[in-house]
């Protein structure tokens, strides 16, 4: 779809290189009809073409259209789309480069406020809901056995490795998107919010997409833990960024993992 | 197991096509009814899917259809084959496909007579080709690959058109005569398509209807559609109008009956509703007399609404 209609889309230069024929001539190609001109026969399918996909990405995006307001987004979506257009056979993957292409084009931050950050990374968790929704998961399959890791001293439970669920992904925000996602949620839109760094998991269970919010430990674990890491490797990499006594972090750990395994997280254990 | 009343209509309404059985009166499947058919498993004779909703779904779509496809029979419809592409083929694609239809036992597939893209580029729209010598070879050569690679004669629906090209030697429905002799495939005819295209582009529909060959008929569609005042788009938003019942009969009367299903993908009204506008079927080619051998198209009403062609589908991600 060319931005200023179709005959000026034929009349583009990637256009002539594929078809010579001017928007005048185009009858030499689309037959004109009783009551339409050809250029406005090409026009039916150019609107089409827009309205389409510009619905499919409302669909993608709705907190983010909420947040912008529905005039700023398609104006948005518009310009994706020209410089993402879908090379897909699915309409699933339409939205896959919106995050990437708000954060090519944002506008530097303001002294009020890194806003188009904050809708970056909006998009990025409305995108990776998306994905969480419809991608693996392990509904349908046994549930984890954990019963092994009563039967483990400490040093042995340090050599596990926890299976993450497939669903898992964790995300690291510069803002607290989550939160301001939910406030969307609820309808309100109120102030955006500052700068705050946040972590998340996002998981499915029971094919519902559930919200994790996470301190940056237990994110550098997860992370580890998901990269297959054994339990110890893992913790060594949360260890730093630990707030507290180092003493402490192992009991820590045994209250998080009870809260990763009621939620979903980790979905079984093995021993090397 | 429970199990809806489905066998009644099957084989009950006319000849099987190509090896494919009549399965009475569907509905297409959205992700809007989804509760509504697992909480109360409606009479329904059988469903028609769009595939790319489907292939690579592992989430509840996916789980939603596999208990659907346990009780139900379910057809395939895609949007994406671009059979009329100068793209090459998309194996990936096709071996999805297959694959899908395995696992749901899909009782046939189909997509569109159109190309989607070029340039391996998208658009998401059934985009019309250029009915000639050239065009019909290239299209049954790709016809024949898929099928040998589907292991099953593919089944291709006559798509709504706002477009003619001057390049254009055969009429549509000679073009689909030709295509289905040379390489065996079958027709998902739609008839509101057909109700479409002929004020679009002047054409008398129930010439088309008479022309075509009947035994390839393995479904039939029928949809609502917008009234542009100079044209017609097929919006899928509203119930099947009149002329367009009237079409159905006479293409029930040519070919023996076959499926039908009723397509709604815009405004989508409760199941219950959808259901009994597609149960009007039954109803109009139960009428045996009084329809003229050529119907007159009744003058279009001026729409209220500028439509979207061609559906949109995409399931909402739910999120807590």
């Amino acid at each position: 779809m060319h931005p200023g209609g179709s005959a000026a889309g034929v009349e583009s230069a990637s256009s002539r290189k594929l078809l010579n024929v001017s928007a005048e001539n185009l009858e030499s190609v689309i037959s004109p009809s009783r009551t339409l001109t050809s250029v406005e026969r090409l026009d039916i399918y150019a609107r089409a073409y827009g309205a389409r996909l510009l619905e499919c990405l409302r669909t993608e995006f709705p907190m983010f259209v909420r947040a912008v307001g529905e005039e700023a987004f398609d104006q948005l979506a518009l310009e994706y789309l020209q410089r993402y257009p879908s090379r897909s056979y699915t309409l699933n993957r339409l939205g896959e480069n919106f995050p990437r292409f708000l954060e090519e084009t944002r506008p530097p931050a303001e002294s009020g406020g890194d806003w188009p950050r904050l809708l970056v990374e909006l998009a990025e968790l409305e995108w990776t809901m998306g994905e969480v929704f419809d991608g693996p998961g392990w509904e349908g399959l046994e549930p984890g056995d954990f019963s092994l890791l009563e039967r483990l001293a400490l040093e042995e439970f340090g050599r596990c490795r926890l299976l993450t669920s497939p669903s898992l992904r964790l995300l690291a925000f510069q803002f607290p998107v989550s939160a301001y996602w939910e406030q969307l949620k609820r309808g309100g839109k109120g102030a955006l919010p500052g700068a705050e760094p946040t972590w998340l998991a996002l998981v499915r269970v029971d094919y519902i997409v559930r919200r994790h919010p996470l301190s940056e430990p237990e994110f550098l674990i997860l992370q580890g833990l998901q990269s297959g890491l054994c339990v110890a490797e893992a913790l060594a990499e949360g260890a730093e960024r630990f707030v507290g006594n180092p003493s402490e972090l192992a009991s820590q750990i045994r209250e998080w993992f009870a809260i990763w395994r009621r939620g979903g997280l980790v979905a079984g254990v093995r021993m090397e | 197991m429970f199990l809806p009343q489905t066998a009644h209509a099957l084989n009950r309404n006319g000849p099987r096509r190509l090896g494919y059985p009549h399965l009475g009166v569907g509905v297409g499947l959205r992700t809007v009814h989804f509760q509504h058919i697992l909480r109360t498993w409606p009479t329904v004779h059988w469903f028609e899917i769009i595939s790319e909703n489907f292939l690579d779904s592992h989430g509840r779509p996916r789980y939603v259809l596999d208990q659907i496809a346990e009780r139900y029979p379910i057809v395939m419809h895609g949007v994406s084959l671009s059979i009329g592409s100068t793209d090459p083929l998309n194996f990936e694609y096709l071996r999805k496909l297959r694959d899908l239809a395995r696992d749901i036992q899909a009782r046939w597939v189909s997509d569109h007579l159109c190309w989607t893209g070029v340039a391996g580029l998208n658009t998401h729209d059934l985009l019309p080709v250029p009915f000639n010598e050239e065009t019909l070879r290239h299209v049954a050569e790709r016809v024949r690959i898929v099928q040998d690679f589907l292991e099953r004669p593919l089944v291709l629906e006559n798509p709504s058109s706002y477009v003619t090209f001057a390049s254009s030697t055969l009429s549509e429905w000679e073009f689909l005569a030709r295509l289905t002799a040379e390489t065996g495939c079958g027709l998902l005819l739609d008839v509101n398509n057909v109700y479409v295209s002929a004020v679009n582009h002047d054409f008398d529909p129930v010439e088309y209807l008479e022309s075509l060959p009947h035994d390839r008929v393995v479904q039939f569609h029928l949809a609502g559609h917008t009234n542009c005042g100079t044209h017609l788009i097929d919006t899928h938003d509203g119930p099947v109008i009149d002329p367009v019942w009237r079409l159905y009969r006479r293409a029930h009367e040519l070919t023996g009956g076959a499926a039908t299903l009723l397509e709604w993908d815009a405004r989508i009204p409760s199941f219950e509703e959808l259901h009994q506008e597609a149960l009007k079927a039954e109803q109009w080619i139960g009428v045996a007399d009084g329809f003229p051998a050529t119907a007159a198209l009744t003058p279009p009403r001026p729409a209220r609404l500028r439509g979207v062609p061609h559906p949109a589908h995409l399931a909402a991600a739910e999120v807590e």
